[in-house]
């Protein structure tokens, strides 16, 4: 049976031809393998490059370049440019993108996580942050934020209590006013629950819904365990006034979620011991043909 | 409890709410009688020298507050009524005095008009 | 079956439980199985024991029938009835904390070789944008005086210490000549909002403290000024002027504790008849202050001691009189004549006696400082004030004077009189090296966690203008770590 005649396959004698691959520059090369090896083995390859005047500069940016070296003589503009041409009649790239064309450099590497203004913040105090906003005044959710990490920060190490315990791996509590952040996501974490009840709508019978376990994300259940805590604070009295009181509300139950004083905890378990019952309906005749 | 003008107010209650329990006493002659006698405006009752508190009832003594002071608006309502006028016989009837429409809410007229008004 | 172990299944659902197990705990029943496998586990407890389902626990929905007979309300509009089993706070106790001040904080990291102030430390100009720690009994009087204040970063360190900028050697040194030659400072601290004015009040005091100055503090000027404490008028005064007797005696009962050191040591060179106690000549003017103890006899002791202090020699010492929050008085007062006229701050007879010692009008005989310092937040507007100043400040740099507006009404010239010779002292954002001592403190108490490098500081000092109170919001109210 011959093939069946189709435009696409016409196609396939076509053949595109992109420009040649530019050689990359052999100081980048030299470089880069400076930046990721921090042993001296290429210092002899990097001695005998041309281009010591502009590894010298990124050698210092590392610490690396040795001290006994005199500096080169300061050029003018002129005799660079000069130099350049030179070095480009060799057939050398004098053209470092790295150097050239940025007034103050770029960045060491690697570049450190909070370095993207949209991304500055922990993940955690970002999404959290988010979570305490009202009436999408960020501003104001960022300064209580800011006072509950002050908070967390000046208050005495908590007392855990061993029949609620904290995520595996949390640091020891006295360290845990020294770090904020990580007391802010040992408390969120500790309490976060694993599954969601999900429920099928009239399923179970009698106009019933069906109730099914549901793994969560990290990022869910983190949600699940800040709602909670804020649905605490939102009912508690506050003991002063003024704009600090509700920050620190907030502050004093992640407190007594690690000391295992809220009530958060009860509502993890809770949830806990339902998704344990309803497993049972995962395999429920009722659930036949519905894709989980 | 402090005792003013044979009335016994809560110690935490401002000077000035107190006052303004009597008939007759609103916002504007609450304040004159507190800058009389020198009282803050945030004062409360519990906080005035005895002296003053008898001197806050002499003062109110002296005034037509409380039944005189409805006295005279009953009066009013009375030689409205006597006198046949329309005012006189809206109050008589419990119904809006000024022009309202009776159509509907008037609670308010129903509750306060009438020739031996309370309130 | 117990708890523990049906959790122990959610974790690991194939081999932590017998499936023979589990499933014989389940109950036949469709709509309280959800709660059976665990007799703990609230409510539905006991629904296994007596295997009839209560309506209450699990009731169901959607049958269409109403089992209680009831009418259905509408939960919209029936009020939430939360369990409120908090106690209300007392009065006065949500103030109290609204109020409080902690000084220390045993998390922060306790910071290697800070020096602790000394007498001469804010004299000398070396020690500009260092800090200096205060030390512990001065920091018990500086808390009587009410020098600090709950809006600043006090809770974040290990020790209250306070920044030596150019402005607080400048301001030392005038005091220390001025307390020399006999003669009164009188200076206005002003400048932007969270310049440091505050703590340059509370600086000065710390300094007074330290070199056996009596110190006398009003650390809020509103708390006169705003009709909310007692006041009566002052028998045998024209025009009448006014005390405020509970202020006055919360204001000895403080003076009394910080200077209680300096007040033992001089004695009363005057008898005063007038006093509800006998003080004898020759007694101590801490037995002096001592004799207010009720709130009527609260202005007249105080007008005894400030007649003390104010005799001239006999060995007395320099006094400083603050007060922070300036355009307060600066102004009409809230309060009302028994006429039913609104009193000026003026004619408050506290508010008069600093403002004739901040004009001029008397002089401590033993030297000393009078400084007043404007505030900015929560301040009533006071063009006087600011025409005022900004005309000493032109004085001072010896430009134009700025002429006031020639159809304004507002102008209040009482207030203008009392500043009329006074001197300026502007706040201004702090400079580089100053901004680097501070932010290098913070580093020592583990508060600011890079390295404090050039760049470092130009970017901090970038983003706040130098201003220091600007500085703390961003580098101690953020959520960085």
């Amino acid at each position: 049976m011959p093939p069946r005649l189709n435009i696409l396959s016409g196609f396939r004698a076509l053949s595109i031809q992109p420009r040649p691959l530019a050689q990359p520059c052999v100081a980048a090369q030299a470089r880069r393998l400076l930046a990721t090896d921090t042993t001296s083995n290429n210092a002899s390859q990097i001695q005998d490059n041309n281009f010591n005047g502009v590894l010298r500069a990124k050698m210092e940016a590392f610490g690396q370049v040795p001290q006994e070296e005199p500096a080169p003589p300061a050029m003018s503009e002129n005799e660079m440019a000069l130099k350049q041409l030179q070095e480009a009649a060799y057939g050398l790239n004098t053209y470092d993108p790295e150097v050239h064309g940025h007034k103050f450099g770029v960045p060491a590497l690697p570049i450190a996580p909070d370095m993207n203004h949209k991304r500055r913040y922990d993940t955690v105090v970002e999404q959290v942050t988010k979570l305490l906003m009202r009436d999408g005044k960020l501003a104001k959710a960022q300064r209580d934020m800011a006072m509950i990490l002050n908070h967390l920060r000046s208050s005495p190490a908590p007392k855990i209590n061993p029949a609620k315990p904290l995520i595996p791996g949390s640091p020891a509590p006295e360290q845990l006013p020294l770090d904020p952040v990580g007391y802010l996501t040992v408390a969120i974490d500790s309490v976060a629950p694993l599954i969601k009840i999900r429920k099928y709508a009239k399923l179970a019978g009698g106009g019933r819904a069906l109730e099914l376990p549901a793994p969560l994300h990290l990022r869910q259940r983190r949600r699940w365990a800040f709602g909670w805590i804020l649905d605490v604070v939102n009912k508690k009295p506050s003991r002063g006034s003024g704009r600090g009181m509700f920050p620190t509300r907030v502050a004093e139950e992640i407190i007594a979620v690690v000391e295992g004083r809220s009530s958060v905890w009860e509502k993890r378990n809770e949830i806990h011991k339902k998704g344990t019952a309803v497993r049972a309906n995962v395999f429920s005749s009722r659930m036949k043909g519905i894709k989980l | 409890m402090v005792l003013i003008l044979g009335v016994n107010f809560n110690e935490h209650k401002l000077v000035k709410k107190a006052l303004e329990t009597f008939y007759a006493l609103g916002p504007a002659k609450s304040e004159r009688i507190l800058a009389k006698y020198c009282i803050h405006p945030r004062a409360k009752v519990g906080t005035l020298p005895p002296k003053t508190v008898t001197a806050l009832t002499a003062e109110l003594s002296t005034m037509t507050i409380e039944n005189d002071a409805r006295k005279i608006v009953q009066d009013n309502i009375k030689r409205l009524r006597d006198i046949g006028t329309y005012r006189g016989r809206r109050h008589a009837m419990g119904l809006p005095v000024r022009g309202q429409r009776t159509r509907n809410q008037t609670e308010t007229s129903r509750r306060l008009n009438r020739v031996e008004r309370r309130g | 079956m117990s708890a523990p172990n049906s959790l122990r299944c959610l974790l690991r659902p194939s081999a932590a439980v017998p499936r023979q197990i589990a499933a014989a705990t389940w109950t036949p029943s469709p709509w309280i199985a959800p709660f059976s496998t665990t007799p703990g586990a609230g409510k539905a407890g006991t629904t296994p024991k007596k295997n009839v389902p209560k309506p209450k626990a699990a009731a169901p929905r959607g049958v269409g029938m109403n089992p209680t007979g009831k009418k259905q309300s509408m939960k919209k509009f029936k009020k939430a009835q939360g369990a409120k089993t908090a106690k209300p706070p007392l009065p006065g106790e949500r103030k109290a904390m609204r109020k409080r001040i902690q000084l220390s904080n045993n998390n922060a990291l306790p910071v290697e070789g800070l020096a602790e102030l000394e007498p001469g430390t804010m004299l000398n100009p070396k020690n500009i944008g260092t800090m200096a720690a205060l030390p512990g009994a001065m920091q018990d009087n500086l808390r009587s005086l009410e020098a600090f204040k709950a809006t600043q970063f006090w809770p974040m360190f290990r020790q209250p210490a306070t920044l030596i900028r150019s402005e607080t050697v400048d301001l030392m040194n005038r005091m220390q000549s001025a307390a020399s030659k006999k003669e009164t400072l009188r200076l206005v601290v002003t400048g932007e909002r969270i310049t440091g004015k505050s703590l340059l009040l509370l600086q000065s005091m710390a300094y007074g403290l330290q070199n056996d100055w009596v110190v006398i503090n009003i650390p809020e000027a509103q708390e006169l000024t705003t009709a909310c404490t007692e006041y009566a008028p002052i028998p045998d005064t024209d025009p009448v002027q006014y005390m405020q007797n509970n202020y006055c005696l919360k204001m000895i009962q403080a003076i009394r504790k910080a200077n209680a050191s300096v007040l033992s040591k001089i004695t009363t060179a005057y008898s005063h008849p007038e006093l509800p106690q006998n003080i004898p000549i020759n007694s101590t003017l801490l037995a002096l202050a001592n004799a207010a103890k009720e709130p009527e006899s609260a202005w007249v002791v105080f007008q005894a001691l400030w007649k003390e202090l104010m005799r001239k020699g006999a060995a007395r010492p320099p006094v400083l009189f603050t007060l922070d929050g300036l355009p307060h008085i600066m102004k009409v007062s809230d309060y009302r004549s028994p006429a039913f006229e609104l009193i000026h701050s003026q004619d408050l007879a506290l508010v008069r006696l600093f403002s004739d010692v901040l004009s001029g009008a008397t002089s401590l005989p033993n030297g000393g400082a009078v400084l007043a310092a404007t505030t900015r937040g929560n301040a009533p507007r006071s063009p006087s004030m600011d025409l005022a100043l900004a005309q000493r400040e032109a004085e001072q740099a010896g430009t134009e004077l700025p002429k006031p507006e020639p159809y304004f009404k507002g102008y209040d010239l009482r207030s203008e009189e009392v500043l009329k010779t006074v001197s300026v002292m502007k706040l201004k954002g702090l400079s580089k090296v100053e901004a680097r001592g501070l932010m290098e403190y913070w580093a020592a108490s583990g508060i600011f966690r890079a390295t404090v490098d050039e760049k470092a500081v130009a970017a901090k000092w970038a983003l706040s203008a130098g201003v220091v109170g600007e500085m703390e919001r961003v580098n101690l109210l953020t959520m960085h770590p």
